[in-house]
Protein backbone atom coordinates (compact mmCIF):
# COMPACT_ATOMS: atom_id res chain seq x y z
CA UNK A 1 0.00 0.00 0.00
CA UNK A 2 1.49 3.68 -1.05
CA UNK A 3 0.16 6.96 -0.40
CA UNK A 4 -1.11 9.48 -2.70
CA UNK A 5 2.23 11.01 -2.88
CA UNK A 6 4.11 8.34 -3.59
CA UNK A 7 1.74 6.76 -6.25
CA UNK A 8 2.55 10.50 -7.93
CA UNK A 9 5.83 9.86 -8.27
CA UNK A 10 5.80 6.68 -9.94
CA UNK A 11 3.87 8.79 -12.59
CA UNK A 12 5.67 11.37 -15.34
CA UNK A 13 2.53 13.25 -15.99
CA UNK A 14 0.26 12.43 -13.22
CA UNK A 15 -0.68 15.85 -11.12
CA UNK A 16 -2.46 15.47 -8.23
CA UNK A 17 -5.36 17.77 -8.84
CA UNK A 18 -6.40 15.04 -11.69
CA UNK A 19 -5.96 12.35 -9.29
CA UNK A 20 -8.55 13.32 -7.18
CA UNK A 21 -10.90 13.43 -10.23
CA UNK A 22 -10.55 10.21 -11.13
CA UNK A 23 -11.55 9.28 -7.43
CA UNK A 24 -14.11 10.92 -7.55
CA UNK A 25 -15.39 9.68 -10.39
CA UNK A 26 -14.65 6.37 -9.78
CA UNK A 27 -12.08 5.73 -12.10
CA UNK A 28 -9.77 4.47 -9.52
CA UNK A 29 -11.23 3.59 -5.96
CA UNK A 30 -8.35 3.43 -3.30
CA UNK A 31 -8.97 2.61 0.70
CA UNK A 32 -8.78 5.31 2.55
CA UNK A 33 -7.73 5.87 6.43
CA UNK A 34 -7.50 8.93 9.09
CA UNK A 35 -4.19 10.20 6.68
CA UNK A 36 -5.83 10.25 3.27
CA UNK A 37 -5.69 7.77 0.00
CA UNK A 38 -3.99 3.86 0.23
CA UNK A 39 -3.28 2.67 -3.03
CA UNK A 40 -2.23 -1.11 -3.61
CA UNK A 41 -0.68 -3.00 -6.79
CA UNK A 42 -4.36 -3.34 -8.63
CA UNK A 43 -5.42 0.70 -7.95
CA UNK A 44 -1.63 1.47 -9.26
CA UNK A 45 -2.67 -0.26 -12.45
CA UNK A 46 -5.18 1.44 -13.04
CA UNK A 47 -4.14 4.43 -12.50
CA UNK A 48 -1.51 3.68 -15.22
CA UNK A 49 -4.03 2.50 -17.64
CA UNK A 50 -5.88 5.75 -16.94
CA UNK A 51 -2.69 7.44 -17.56
CA UNK A 52 -2.48 5.81 -20.94
CA UNK A 53 -5.35 6.66 -22.16
CA UNK A 54 -5.07 10.33 -21.12
CA UNK A 55 -1.97 11.57 -21.71
CA UNK A 56 -0.77 9.22 -24.12
CA UNK A 57 -3.97 8.12 -26.09
CA UNK A 58 -5.42 11.44 -25.95
CA UNK A 59 -9.00 10.73 -24.25
CA UNK A 60 -11.22 13.08 -22.21
CA UNK A 61 -11.22 12.76 -18.82
CA UNK A 62 -15.38 12.90 -19.31
CA UNK A 63 -14.49 9.35 -21.23
CA UNK A 64 -12.41 7.59 -18.71
CA UNK A 65 -15.28 6.52 -16.23
CA UNK A 66 -17.21 5.38 -19.51
CA UNK A 67 -14.16 3.34 -21.00
CA UNK A 68 -12.98 2.23 -17.25
CA UNK A 69 -16.79 1.07 -16.64
CA UNK A 70 -16.72 -0.89 -20.10
CA UNK A 71 -13.44 -2.27 -19.46
CA UNK A 72 -14.76 -3.72 -16.25
CA UNK A 73 -17.74 -5.17 -17.90
CA UNK A 74 -16.11 -6.71 -20.13
CA UNK A 75 -13.93 -8.71 -17.57
CA UNK A 76 -17.10 -9.43 -15.45
CA UNK A 77 -18.29 -11.38 -18.99
CA UNK A 78 -14.90 -13.05 -19.66
CA UNK A 79 -15.08 -14.38 -16.22
CA UNK A 80 -18.49 -15.67 -16.44
CA UNK A 81 -17.83 -17.34 -19.86
CA UNK A 82 -14.88 -18.80 -18.49
CA UNK A 83 -17.00 -20.27 -15.63
CA UNK A 84 -19.38 -21.61 -17.95
CA UNK A 85 -16.58 -22.66 -21.20
CA UNK A 86 -15.43 -24.69 -18.29
CA UNK A 87 -18.66 -26.07 -17.30
CA UNK A 88 -19.47 -27.42 -20.70
CA UNK A 89 -16.11 -29.17 -20.47
CA UNK A 90 -17.41 -31.09 -17.91
CA UNK A 91 -20.12 -32.12 -19.52
CA UNK A 92 -20.13 -35.97 -21.25
CA UNK A 93 -18.73 -35.75 -24.92
CA UNK A 94 -22.67 -35.80 -26.57
CA UNK A 95 -23.29 -32.79 -24.61
CA UNK A 96 -20.41 -30.94 -25.93
CA UNK A 97 -20.30 -31.87 -29.37
CA UNK A 98 -24.91 -30.39 -29.33
CA UNK A 99 -23.39 -27.48 -27.58
CA UNK A 100 -20.26 -27.04 -30.15
CA UNK A 101 -22.89 -27.17 -32.61
CA UNK A 102 -25.33 -25.16 -31.19
CA UNK A 103 -23.00 -22.62 -30.95
CA UNK A 104 -20.81 -23.06 -34.10
CA UNK A 105 -24.70 -22.17 -36.29
CA UNK B 1 15.16 -3.59 -31.13
CA UNK B 2 13.93 -2.13 -34.31
CA UNK B 3 14.38 1.56 -36.19
CA UNK B 4 11.12 3.21 -34.31
CA UNK B 5 9.74 5.04 -37.19
CA UNK B 6 9.20 1.53 -38.71
CA UNK B 7 7.47 0.45 -35.33
CA UNK B 8 5.17 2.80 -35.68
CA UNK B 9 4.41 2.32 -39.32
CA UNK B 10 5.61 6.18 -39.87
CA UNK B 11 7.72 7.67 -42.74
CA UNK B 12 11.38 9.50 -41.68
CA UNK B 13 9.69 13.13 -42.23
CA UNK B 14 6.43 12.34 -40.46
CA UNK B 15 4.79 15.49 -38.98
CA UNK B 16 4.46 14.68 -34.73
CA UNK B 17 0.75 14.90 -35.39
CA UNK B 18 1.00 12.15 -37.58
CA UNK B 19 3.22 10.28 -35.32
CA UNK B 20 0.92 10.92 -32.62
CA UNK B 21 -1.96 9.63 -34.83
CA UNK B 22 0.00 6.13 -35.53
CA UNK B 23 1.07 5.42 -31.75
CA UNK B 24 -2.55 6.08 -30.74
CA UNK B 25 -4.16 3.76 -33.29
CA UNK B 26 -1.62 1.12 -32.55
CA UNK B 27 -2.17 1.26 -28.88
CA UNK B 28 -6.11 1.44 -29.25
CA UNK B 29 -5.26 -2.09 -31.11
CA UNK B 30 -2.68 -3.74 -28.49
CA UNK B 31 -2.99 -1.98 -25.54
CA UNK B 32 -3.49 -4.93 -22.93
CA UNK B 33 -5.62 -3.47 -21.31
CA UNK B 34 -7.83 -2.62 -24.05
CA UNK B 35 -7.49 -6.23 -25.78
CA UNK B 36 -7.38 -8.71 -22.41
CA UNK B 37 -8.39 -11.30 -24.67
CA UNK B 38 -5.10 -11.51 -26.61
CA UNK B 39 -2.04 -12.24 -24.57
CA UNK B 40 0.43 -11.75 -27.49
CA UNK B 41 -0.45 -7.55 -27.30
CA UNK B 42 1.59 -7.18 -24.85
CA UNK B 43 4.89 -7.39 -26.56
CA UNK B 44 4.33 -5.31 -29.69
CA UNK B 45 2.73 -2.28 -27.10
CA UNK B 46 5.88 -2.12 -25.55
CA UNK B 47 7.33 -2.05 -28.76
CA UNK B 48 5.50 1.02 -29.96
CA UNK B 49 5.70 2.57 -26.55
CA UNK B 50 9.67 2.43 -26.57
CA UNK B 51 9.04 3.88 -30.31
CA UNK B 52 7.06 6.43 -29.31
CA UNK B 53 9.05 7.23 -26.31
CA UNK B 54 12.06 8.68 -28.50
CA UNK B 55 10.22 10.12 -31.71
CA UNK B 56 6.62 10.98 -29.89
CA UNK B 57 9.07 13.68 -27.91
CA UNK B 58 10.30 16.31 -30.41
CA UNK B 59 13.36 16.90 -28.88
CA UNK B 60 14.15 13.66 -28.73
CA UNK B 61 13.47 13.24 -31.83
CA UNK B 62 16.01 15.04 -33.02
CA UNK B 63 18.65 13.32 -30.71
CA UNK B 64 17.91 10.21 -32.38
CA UNK B 65 17.52 11.78 -35.79
CA UNK B 66 21.14 13.42 -35.34
CA UNK B 67 22.73 10.29 -33.82
CA UNK B 68 22.86 11.22 -30.38
CA UNK B 69 20.39 8.37 -28.76
CA UNK B 70 19.73 4.97 -30.28
CA UNK B 71 16.64 3.21 -30.26
CA UNK B 72 17.63 1.94 -26.71
CA UNK B 73 18.02 5.67 -25.92
CA UNK B 74 14.25 6.13 -24.28
CA UNK B 75 14.12 5.75 -20.39
CA UNK B 76 13.85 2.26 -19.71
CA UNK B 77 10.47 1.37 -19.06
CA UNK B 78 9.86 -0.29 -15.29
CA UNK B 79 8.93 -3.79 -15.33
CA UNK B 80 5.01 -2.48 -15.36
CA UNK B 81 1.72 -4.80 -14.20
CA UNK B 82 -1.36 -4.75 -16.42
CA UNK B 83 -4.29 -4.32 -15.22
CA UNK B 84 -5.45 -6.86 -17.04
CA UNK B 85 -3.48 -9.39 -14.66
CA UNK B 86 -5.48 -8.49 -11.90
CA UNK B 87 -9.00 -7.97 -13.22
CA UNK B 88 -8.38 -11.35 -15.31
CA UNK B 89 -6.65 -13.37 -11.78
CA UNK B 90 -9.35 -12.00 -8.93
CA UNK B 91 -12.97 -12.94 -9.52
CA UNK B 92 -14.75 -11.20 -6.38
CA UNK B 93 -12.01 -8.28 -7.29
CA UNK B 94 -12.60 -4.89 -6.05
CA UNK B 95 -13.98 -3.30 -9.65
CA UNK B 96 -16.05 -5.82 -10.59
CA UNK B 97 -19.20 -3.91 -12.16
CA UNK B 98 -21.72 -5.52 -10.44
CA UNK B 99 -20.22 -6.23 -7.32
CA UNK B 100 -19.37 -2.56 -6.82
CA UNK B 101 -22.55 -1.10 -8.01
CA UNK B 102 -24.49 -3.00 -5.52
CA UNK B 103 -21.71 -2.43 -2.56
CA UNK B 104 -20.62 0.92 -3.41
CA UNK B 105 -23.27 2.51 -5.31
CA UNK B 106 -20.18 4.47 -7.18
CA UNK B 107 -20.54 6.75 -9.79
CA UNK B 108 -21.09 5.26 -13.20
CA UNK B 109 -22.58 1.91 -11.74
CA UNK B 110 -26.10 1.35 -12.51
CA UNK B 111 -25.55 -1.52 -9.77
CA UNK B 112 -26.65 -3.69 -12.78
CA UNK B 113 -26.27 -7.41 -12.42
CA UNK B 114 -24.71 -10.27 -14.92
CA UNK B 115 -27.60 -12.33 -16.33
CA UNK B 116 -27.56 -15.25 -14.57
CA UNK B 117 -30.34 -16.75 -15.72
CA UNK B 118 -28.38 -17.95 -18.80
CA UNK B 119 -26.40 -19.99 -16.80
CA UNK B 120 -28.69 -21.34 -14.16
CA UNK B 121 -30.92 -22.48 -17.45
CA UNK B 122 -27.86 -24.72 -18.38
CA UNK B 123 -26.31 -26.05 -15.40
CA UNK B 124 -29.92 -26.69 -13.86
CA UNK B 125 -29.82 -29.55 -16.76
CA UNK B 126 -26.63 -30.98 -15.43
CA UNK B 127 -24.88 -34.69 -16.83
CA UNK B 128 -24.82 -37.04 -14.44
CA UNK B 129 -21.55 -35.42 -13.43
CA UNK B 130 -19.10 -38.46 -14.25
CA UNK B 131 -15.52 -37.76 -15.96
CA UNK B 132 -14.91 -38.36 -19.29
CA UNK B 133 -12.12 -37.59 -21.50
CA UNK B 134 -12.15 -34.59 -23.94
CA UNK B 135 -10.69 -35.78 -26.97
CA UNK B 136 -8.40 -32.78 -29.36
CA UNK B 137 -10.98 -30.34 -31.32
CA UNK B 138 -10.35 -29.46 -34.85
CA UNK B 139 -11.25 -26.08 -35.73
CA UNK B 140 -12.07 -25.11 -39.41
CA UNK B 141 -12.00 -21.52 -40.70
CA UNK B 142 -12.26 -19.46 -44.13
CA UNK B 143 -9.98 -17.45 -45.75
CA UNK B 144 -10.24 -15.39 -48.80
CA UNK B 145 -7.17 -14.14 -50.77
CA UNK B 146 -6.00 -12.50 -54.00
CA UNK B 147 -5.87 -14.11 -57.15
CA UNK B 148 -1.81 -13.29 -57.37
CA UNK B 149 -1.08 -14.25 -53.76
CA UNK B 150 -2.69 -17.51 -54.47
CA UNK B 151 -0.40 -18.32 -57.36
CA UNK B 152 2.49 -16.75 -56.32
CA UNK B 153 2.08 -18.12 -52.18
CA UNK B 154 2.59 -15.65 -49.41
CA UNK B 155 2.44 -15.48 -45.60
CA UNK B 156 -0.46 -14.33 -43.58
CA UNK B 157 -0.41 -13.61 -40.23
CA UNK B 158 -4.36 -13.27 -39.57
CA UNK B 159 -6.98 -12.86 -37.09
CA UNK B 160 -9.95 -15.67 -37.13
CA UNK B 161 -13.06 -15.30 -35.92
CA UNK B 162 -12.93 -16.56 -32.60
CA UNK B 163 -10.08 -14.30 -31.70
CA UNK B 164 -7.20 -16.57 -32.50
CA UNK B 165 -4.23 -15.31 -35.01
CA UNK B 166 -3.00 -17.89 -37.47
CA UNK B 167 0.52 -17.48 -38.99
CA UNK B 168 -0.10 -19.06 -42.63
CA UNK B 169 1.75 -20.50 -45.13
CA UNK B 170 0.30 -19.80 -48.33
CA UNK B 171 2.11 -21.70 -50.60
CA UNK B 172 2.68 -21.44 -54.57
CA UNK B 173 -0.26 -22.37 -56.80
CA UNK B 174 -3.19 -23.01 -53.99
CA UNK B 175 -6.17 -23.94 -56.04
CA UNK B 176 -9.47 -22.01 -54.58
CA UNK B 177 -11.09 -24.52 -52.41
CA UNK B 178 -8.42 -25.72 -50.99
CA UNK B 179 -7.89 -26.37 -47.95
CA UNK B 180 -4.25 -26.23 -45.50
CA UNK B 181 -4.39 -28.22 -42.35
CA UNK B 182 -2.46 -26.88 -39.37
CA UNK B 183 -1.30 -28.97 -37.53
CA UNK B 184 -1.50 -28.74 -33.56
CA UNK B 185 -3.46 -25.53 -34.07
CA UNK B 186 -7.04 -26.48 -33.35
CA UNK B 187 -8.97 -26.70 -29.36
CA UNK B 188 -6.63 -29.04 -26.65
CA UNK B 189 -8.44 -31.93 -24.99
CA UNK B 190 -7.98 -32.63 -21.81
CA UNK B 191 -4.99 -34.03 -22.15
CA UNK B 192 -3.39 -31.11 -23.17
CA UNK B 193 -2.53 -32.12 -27.03
CA UNK B 194 -4.00 -30.17 -29.45
CA UNK B 195 -6.56 -30.96 -32.66
CA UNK B 196 -6.13 -29.25 -35.59
CA UNK B 197 -6.82 -26.26 -37.87
CA UNK B 198 -7.98 -26.58 -41.26
CA UNK B 199 -8.39 -22.99 -43.56
CA UNK B 200 -10.56 -23.22 -46.53
CA UNK B 201 -8.84 -20.94 -48.89
CA UNK B 202 -10.94 -19.31 -51.64
CA UNK B 203 -9.26 -16.87 -54.37
CA UNK B 204 -10.78 -14.02 -55.47
CA UNK B 205 -11.28 -13.51 -59.25
CA UNK B 206 -8.91 -11.28 -61.34
CA UNK B 207 -10.14 -9.00 -63.83
CA UNK B 208 -7.68 -10.39 -66.52
CA UNK B 209 -6.85 -13.31 -65.70
CA UNK B 210 -8.31 -17.07 -65.54
CA UNK B 211 -6.71 -19.98 -64.50
CA UNK B 212 -6.97 -23.30 -66.03
CA UNK B 213 -4.70 -25.62 -64.06
CA UNK B 214 -1.17 -24.74 -64.26
CA UNK B 215 -1.90 -22.37 -67.27
CA UNK B 216 -2.89 -18.58 -66.93
CA UNK B 217 -5.41 -17.36 -69.41
CA UNK B 218 -5.94 -13.96 -70.22
CA UNK B 219 -7.34 -11.63 -73.58
CA UNK B 220 -4.76 -9.21 -75.83
CA UNK B 221 -6.84 -6.61 -77.81
CA UNK B 222 -4.65 -5.89 -80.60
CA UNK B 223 -5.76 -3.26 -83.46
CA UNK B 224 -6.73 -4.27 -87.39
CA UNK B 225 -3.01 -2.76 -88.71
CA UNK B 226 -1.38 -4.34 -85.81
CA UNK B 227 -2.30 -7.69 -86.68
CA UNK B 228 -2.13 -7.44 -89.89
CA UNK B 229 1.64 -6.11 -89.73
CA UNK B 230 2.66 -7.86 -86.66
CA UNK B 231 3.83 -5.96 -83.68
CA UNK B 232 5.29 -5.61 -80.08
CA UNK B 233 2.45 -5.12 -77.72
CA UNK B 234 3.15 -5.05 -73.77
CA UNK B 235 1.14 -7.74 -72.16
CA UNK B 236 0.57 -8.22 -68.30
CA UNK B 237 1.47 -11.52 -66.99
CA UNK B 238 1.24 -12.49 -63.41
CA UNK B 239 4.85 -11.81 -62.84
CA UNK B 240 4.39 -7.90 -64.14
CA UNK B 241 4.51 -6.61 -68.26
CA UNK B 242 6.32 -8.45 -70.65
CA UNK B 243 6.71 -7.43 -74.50
CA UNK B 244 5.07 -9.52 -76.92
CA UNK B 245 6.03 -10.10 -80.27
CA UNK B 246 2.41 -10.26 -82.33
CA UNK B 247 3.08 -12.07 -85.78
CA UNK B 248 2.54 -10.69 -88.58
CA UNK B 249 -1.24 -11.38 -89.95
CA UNK B 250 -2.31 -12.95 -86.56
CA UNK B 251 -6.05 -14.28 -86.68
CA UNK B 252 -9.09 -13.54 -84.44
CA UNK B 253 -8.26 -16.02 -81.59
CA UNK B 254 -4.87 -16.86 -82.00
CA UNK B 255 -3.40 -18.46 -78.75
CA UNK B 256 0.49 -17.00 -77.97
CA UNK B 257 2.28 -19.10 -75.42
CA UNK B 258 4.43 -17.29 -72.76
CA UNK B 259 6.52 -20.10 -71.33
CA UNK B 260 6.77 -20.67 -67.62
CA UNK B 261 4.06 -17.25 -66.54
CA UNK B 262 1.64 -19.75 -65.59
CA UNK B 263 1.20 -20.80 -61.84
CA UNK B 264 3.90 -22.84 -60.07
CA UNK B 265 3.82 -27.14 -60.30
CA UNK B 266 4.70 -27.03 -56.73
CA UNK B 267 6.80 -29.98 -56.01
CA UNK B 268 7.45 -31.34 -58.93
CA UNK B 269 8.75 -27.89 -60.01
CA UNK B 270 8.27 -25.85 -62.92
CA UNK B 271 5.74 -23.71 -63.28
CA UNK B 272 2.46 -23.91 -66.19
CA UNK B 273 2.31 -21.27 -69.09
CA UNK B 274 0.31 -18.24 -70.23
CA UNK B 275 -1.52 -18.37 -73.10
CA UNK B 276 -2.69 -14.99 -74.53
CA UNK B 277 -5.72 -14.67 -77.27
CA UNK B 278 -5.53 -11.99 -79.69
CA UNK B 279 -8.48 -10.16 -79.94
CA UNK B 280 -8.83 -8.52 -83.37
CA UNK B 281 -10.53 -4.76 -82.47
CA UNK B 282 -11.99 -3.26 -85.74
CA UNK B 283 -10.72 0.17 -86.41
CA UNK B 284 -12.77 3.26 -84.16
CA UNK B 285 -13.55 5.64 -86.14
CA UNK B 286 -13.79 4.51 -89.29
CA UNK B 287 -14.60 7.14 -92.15
CA UNK B 288 -16.11 7.03 -95.54
CA UNK B 289 -12.48 6.50 -96.80
CA UNK B 290 -11.82 3.37 -95.11
CA UNK B 291 -15.19 2.06 -96.21
CA UNK B 292 -14.36 2.91 -99.66
CA UNK B 293 -10.92 1.23 -99.71
CA UNK B 294 -12.09 -1.43 -98.04
CA UNK B 295 -14.85 -2.15 -100.85
CA UNK B 296 -12.24 -1.90 -103.48
CA UNK B 297 -9.84 -4.39 -102.02
CA UNK B 298 -12.61 -7.16 -101.30
CA UNK B 299 -13.80 -6.34 -104.85
CA UNK B 300 -10.38 -7.24 -105.71
CA UNK B 301 -10.13 -9.85 -102.78
CA UNK B 302 -13.56 -11.76 -102.90
CA UNK B 303 -13.91 -13.84 -99.77
CA UNK B 304 -16.77 -15.67 -97.97
CA UNK B 305 -16.34 -16.20 -94.19
CA UNK B 306 -19.34 -18.15 -94.26
CA UNK B 307 -18.41 -20.66 -96.36
CA UNK B 308 -16.73 -23.78 -94.47
CA UNK B 309 -13.31 -24.26 -94.48
CA UNK B 310 -12.71 -20.60 -94.76
CA UNK B 311 -10.29 -19.22 -92.40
Amino acid sequence: MIRESELITHFTYLERQVLLTWIEDGVVAPQRDDEGYLFDAIDEARVALACDLHYRMGLEHASLPVILSLIDQLHDARHHLRALTQAVAEQPDGVRQQISERVAR
Amino acid sequence: MANPYETLGVAANASQDDIRKAYRKAAKDTHPDLNPGRPEAEKRFKEINAAYDIIGDADKRKRYDAGEIDETGAERQPERHFYREYAEAEPNRRYSYSRRGAASGGPGNGGAEFDYDIFSDLFGRRGDGTTFRMPPQDVRYALEIDFLDAVHGTHKVVSMPDGKTLDITIPAGIKDGQVLRLKGQGLPGSDGKPGDAYVEISVRPHPDFKREGHDILSTLPVSLAEALNGASVRVDTVDGPVDVKVPKGAKEGTKLRLRGKGVSHGKEGGRGDQFVEIHIVPPEGADDALAQFMAEWEKAHPQNPRRKGAA
